[in-house]
């Protein structure tokens, strides 16, 4: 659907935003690289690639919130890092998010927002790069800002519309100009292609990521990150929570934060206590017990998740410990705990690759794990030594 | 428990109400010099997020149903009409969504519940769907198409379609027309406070907003207010009809006071 000039400059005076109790200015909590200068609680920070930009893991995805004091109770949480877009509540999110901000210090935040393209049967239209241009002028009226720090071209799922040159070259401009610092690319469909796209064009900056425990192409998409961030871009992931309502917050989260290549996230919290919940996980990211097992449990991820039924076990003609190994590629791949991957395999006294012998594997997973595939994938990893390892 | 007992409540209607894609199909009008186009596209909760990205948040914390997209093609002309229709699971869910994304200072129409329109657009409510239509189409003649297409099916969704009653117990006095939202969860960012109707008002210079929450009883109207004062730690027993303020950390000033099952009450900018 084409997106016209609609929210023009007089909505910048309208008194549209829900929930404007915005009683005091904010005081200036954080200098430019998002570390604390004072009471703040202990977040680790990640630099988010090349662009430089030191930030927390926690950031916050704003697209649901419509109360301003949850947003400056981010900010005084230590949150610094603030997703929005173009579309969200029809403009109200960037407007909303302006009021803020205008009494905050610039140099303090990182503000991110998204410009969507529409197509029509995969192709864009010719005045594409005009609209684009339009909506960031908007955009940029809204949030009362010179210039944002990630200019995203918004909700990508293809490699053709990733390199989409008019638009890159629309882009790269707005970022000659220094009207965004930096120039991403968000997706949350064929992931690995967009990403992939990204790195090869040379031009992209960061990209935004669908990234959950849930996704069932993880170690395509986990690849696609890694080569993003071996190749200077910064990574945020989005959609943490995996879309569902009765996710278990916490495990989902920190299962994020394991990717050392995620370089911040930004859940999408609504109330208070959620935020809690975020600033405490961000705090304390190491999973419990009880969060691992419900990542374990969790019956969507089954091609990571090994039922330990054993009926493998008396298939392979190595004896192997498939069990085990299954698990410690859960761990490595699933859980992004590659130490306690390597402490497993090495507990197994196992060559580098066992399945080196057979020249085709008998094993029949009720799962429909490829076991040989994945054994040798995992068991290599005991070669690796532990202190390159975390 | 107690959305379930309201959707039971409401479950004869709502099932009479509810739109398949092929019935909305169905009520689109002819419109001459122009062409309902054959394709015909459905999104679930699951997929929403396919066709508006992160936006698909907003619906979903809304009861979003089921999304069907239509359009309309103009003869000898690459332009065209988007038709969005956004169903949700009762009609103050999808007043929640409309509501939200409107502007009050929008020219306002008398189609369904309620519409507007702006430049190449026009969306409005009608019973539990939400309708969006949007063209890049600037002439008058896609102008009247729109409107015309808009007000033939919101009839066809539901004619008797109102307001959620609940709004009419705001003050009328000082209230900024058309301000009025829904918000579905966790009010004032407070999962305890759950729903409430809002509406702004402005009174000699000063701005304010004023509330409603329907908490089902009266016990448990005042189970959300003791609720309020725990998270203030304030100590103090409340009592029906008598004001309560609530000193929040994070929204300042909450004037409040319970009657039967509804809270009103009041915040400050």
């Amino acid at each position: 659907m084409k997106n016209l000039n609609r929210r023009n400059f007089l909505r910048l005076t309208a008194a549209g935003s829900a929930g404007l109790f915005i009683p005091s200015k904010l005081p200036a909590m954080t200098n430019r690289t998002g570390q604390p200068e004072e009471e703040k609680i202990n977040i680790e920070h990640r630099t988010l690639g090349r662009t430089g930009i030191k930030v927390p893991i926690l950031s916050m995805g704003v697209m649901r919130a419509d109360n301003p004091n949850l947003v400056k109770a981010a900010i005084q949480s230590g949150i610094v890092h603030f997703d929005t877009a173009h579309s969200y509540q029809e403009g109200k999110n960037e407007l909303m998010l302006g009021k803020i901000f205008k009494d905050v210090p610039r140099e303090s935040l990182v503000v991110a927002t998204k410009i969507k393209v529409d197509q029509r049967k995969g192709i864009f239209s010719k005045d594409a790069p005009e609209q684009f241009l339009e909506k960031f002028n908007i955009s940029m009226q809204r949030l009362g800002l010179d210039y944002v720090d990630i200019l995203y071209f918004h909700a990508i799922d293809s490699r053709e519309a990733t390199l989409h040159e008019p638009i890159l070259k629309v882009m790269q401009d707005l970022k000659a100009q220094g009207r965004t610092k930096n120039i991403g690319v968000s997706t949350h469909s064929n992931e690995p292609e967009v990403i992939n796209a990204a790195v090869d064009s040379g031009v992209y900056d960061v990209v935004l990521t669908a990234y959950n425990f849930k996704q069932k192409h993880l170690p395509e998409l986990n690849a696609a990150i890694d080569r993003a961030a071996a190749a200077g871009l910064g990574v945020v992931a989005m959609k943490t929570m995996a879309g569902a309502k009765d996710i278990n917050i916490p495990a989902a989260l920190k299962w994020v934060f394991r990717n050392k290549n995620i370089h911040t996230t930004i859940p999408g919290f609504t109330a208070f206590d959620e935020l809690d919940v975020c600033l405490a996980c961000a705090t304390d990211p190491q999973l419990t017990g009880d969060e691992k097992n419900y990542l374990a449990q969790a019956d969507v991820a089954p091609s990571l998740y090994c039922q330990q039924c054993n009926s493998c076990t008396t298939q392979c003609t190595k004896h192997l410990p498939i069990p085990d190994l299954m698990r410690a590629y859960m761990y490595n791949y699933g859980y992004r705990y590659p130490a306690e991957a390597r402490t497993l395999v090495a507990s197994l006294h196992l060559s580098s690759n066992p399945c080196t012998s057979c020249t085709s594997c008998k094993v029949k997973c009720t799962n429909g794990f490829a076991v040989a595939e994945k054994v040798r994938d995992i068991a290599r990893i005991a070669a690796v030594p532990r202190e390159f390892l975390t | 428990m107690k959305r379930l007992l309201y959707l039971l409540f409401l479950l004869p209607a709502a099932t009479a109400a509810a739109q398949t894609p092929a019935q909305l199909r169905a009520y689109l009008p002819e419109v001459e010099g122009w062409t309902i186009a054959d394709k015909v596209e459905s999104f679930t909760p699951e997929n929403l997020y396919d066709r508006i990205n992160g936006a698909a948040d907003a619906f979903l914390a809304c009861n979003f149903a089921e999304m069907t997209q239509l359009s309309y093609n103009r003869v000898h002309s690459d332009t065209y009409i988007t038709i969005q229709c956004y169903r949700h699971d009762t009609p103050p869910d999808a007043y929640c969504i409309y509501a939200g994304e409107r502007f009050p200072d929008a020219e306002f129409l008398t189609i369904g519940a309620e519409g507007y329109r702006e430049p190449q657009v026009l969306n409005f409510l009608s019973g539990n769907v939400y309708v969006k239509m949007e063209t890049h189409d600037k002439s008058a003649e896609a102008g009247e198409a729109i409107e015309k297409i808009a007000r033939t099916l919101a009839k066809k969704i539901d004619a008797a379609s109102t307001l959620p009653a609940l709004l009419q117990r705001l003050p009328e006095a000082n209230k900024v027309e058309h301000s009025e939202l829904y918000v579905s969860q966790s009010f004032l960012a407070h999962k305890f406070l759950h729903s409430a109707y809002m509406a702004q008002y402005r009174e000699d210079g000063n701005e304010y907003r004023q509330f409603i929450i329907d908490a089902g009883t009266p016990d448990a109207a005042k189970q959300m207010i003791k609720e309020y004062l725990a998270f203030a730690k304030q100590e103090a027993e409340p009592k029906e009809k008598e004001l309560i303020t609530i000193n929040d950390r994070y929204n300042g000033r909450v004037d409040m006071t319970w009657d039967g099952p509804y809270i009103t009450g009041r915040t400050y900018e």
